[in-house]
């Protein structure tokens, strides 16, 4: 996993706010994916492009959190969305 | 019984009966654990979709969702064709409307709704009965009507058919042998109870304020745990009549109206002992639940 690539959401996916987190639903499989408000706000910034690095600038940006931290969360994220198909690599 | 007007429910066309024709195609999707003897069977065809009750009726569908058309077999009951048609293809049809419909009941208390969802056999009617008979009316027995006000953003629920269906170990524990029952089904022992005076329905929609989802779980004293968004819209979803299961738009529809109650409507589980002794304290603590959730809810949006 390389915070340098770039992605973008699969054909299949829809995403929807529900309380205070971001909800994914696999169409093909029917699954549900939830994740918190600081992945929600990676979610809207990968599936317009941004790289895994740009979402940490962001990410940054909001929260008071140190780089190392920010970058090992979103690599997890990363490996996650695209093991369940959510996202591809662009 | 009294005619519901729940908005999105196609009337019945009834033709002739017939035996049921071998289809072209196989079955998109079945109901009924085993593959092999399934209690219902669904087709994908021309006109919309065809809902196969085998050896007793088949229902056309059309692809809107605003008709529904049935061929009983032969010696098929009109009152067992009546029960598929009303407990299955109206909230079916329902959803091809876009319109979200919960298998559960739901009854009013003090002019709010609760809603029991849950698997066959947990106790959904037997709860509903008990309230209605203690001065909270029910709204359905089976099919939760919901819709969203686009007005006011409520979740509106409707009342349904004015009838419960109970077990006869239910019916009698509560006493309610003596009030008027529908005609006997086929292919179930439930019996169809009345509403009336001892029994009391609800005749208009009332928003949704709280959903209860009964469990296997029976502690000694009734439990109420509450459900974050996100668990409430995995349990509900798995409560939601959907009869296209493959069409994208339908299903982004579907998942938007699901995330939306979810968002809005806050999600328990009841747990509690399953025996009638215990009702009384099942209805407390939903009463006492409710009013404490209102109460808060107050506070929060005065």
């Amino acid at each position: 996993m390389n915070l340098s690539d770039r992605y973008v959401a699969g054909p299949d996916v829809l995403a929807r706010q529900v309380g205070d987190e971001l909800v994914l639903l696999d169409l093909p499989s029917g699954t549900y994916f939830s994740i918190n408000a600081v992945g929600a706000q990676a979610w809207e910034l990968l599936k317009v492009g941004a790289s895994g690095t740009e979402v940490c600038d962001a990410v940054m940006q909001r929260f008071d959190v140190d780089r190392a931290t920010v970058e090992t969360d979103m690599t997890e994220l990363l490996t996650d969305l695209v093991e369940r198909g959510l996202i591809l690599p662009a | 019984m009294t005619a519901t007007t729940v908005p999105g429910l196609p009337p019945l066309t009834l033709q002739p009966a017939r035996p049921q024709a071998t289809q072209d195609s196989q079955p998109y999707h079945h109901w009924g654990e085993d593959p092999n003897q399934p209690w219902t069977l669904f087709y994908r065809v021309d006109e919309g979709y065809l809902v196969r009750f085998p050896d007793v009726v088949d229902f056309m569908i059309d692809a809107a969702g605003q008709s529904i058309v049935a061929w009983p077999v032969p010696d098929a009951t009109p009152d067992t064709v009546e029960h598929f048609f009303i407990n299955q293809c109206q909230p079916l049809a329902r959803s091809l409307q876009g319109r979200l419909t919960l298998h559960g009941s739901a009854v009013d208390i003090g002019g709010q709704v609760v809603a029991f969802l849950g698997h066959s056999g947990q106790g959904k009617s037997t709860l509903a009965a008990s309230f209605a008979q203690h001065g909270h009316p029910f709204l359905t027995d089976d099919g939760v009507y919901i819709d969203f006000d686009s007005a006011s953003g409520q979740c509106l629920v409707h009342p349904g058919h004015p009838s419960l269906r109970l077990w006869q170990d239910s019916e009698q524990a509560l006493a309610l042998t003596a009030q008027p029952h529908g005609s006997a089904v086929d292919h179930t022992p439930k019996a169809r109870i009345l509403a009336g005076e001892a029994l009391r329905h609800a005749q208009a929609p009332r928003p949704l304020a709280a959903i209860y989802l009964l469990s296997d779980q029976v502690p000694s004293q009734p439990v109420v745990t509450p459900l974050g968004p996100v668990q409430a819209l995995h349990a509900v979803s798995a409560q939601a009549f959907q009869l296209d299961t493959t069409d994208r738009q339908r299903l982004a529809s579907h998942f938007d109206q699901l995330s939306r109650l979810a968002d809005r409507v806050p999600c328990f589980t009841l747990d509690y002992a399953r025996h009638y002794e215990a009702l009384p304290g099942v209805r407390q603590a939903v009463t006492q639940h409710l009013r404490s959730l209102l109460q808060t809810e107050a506070t929060l949006n005065p």
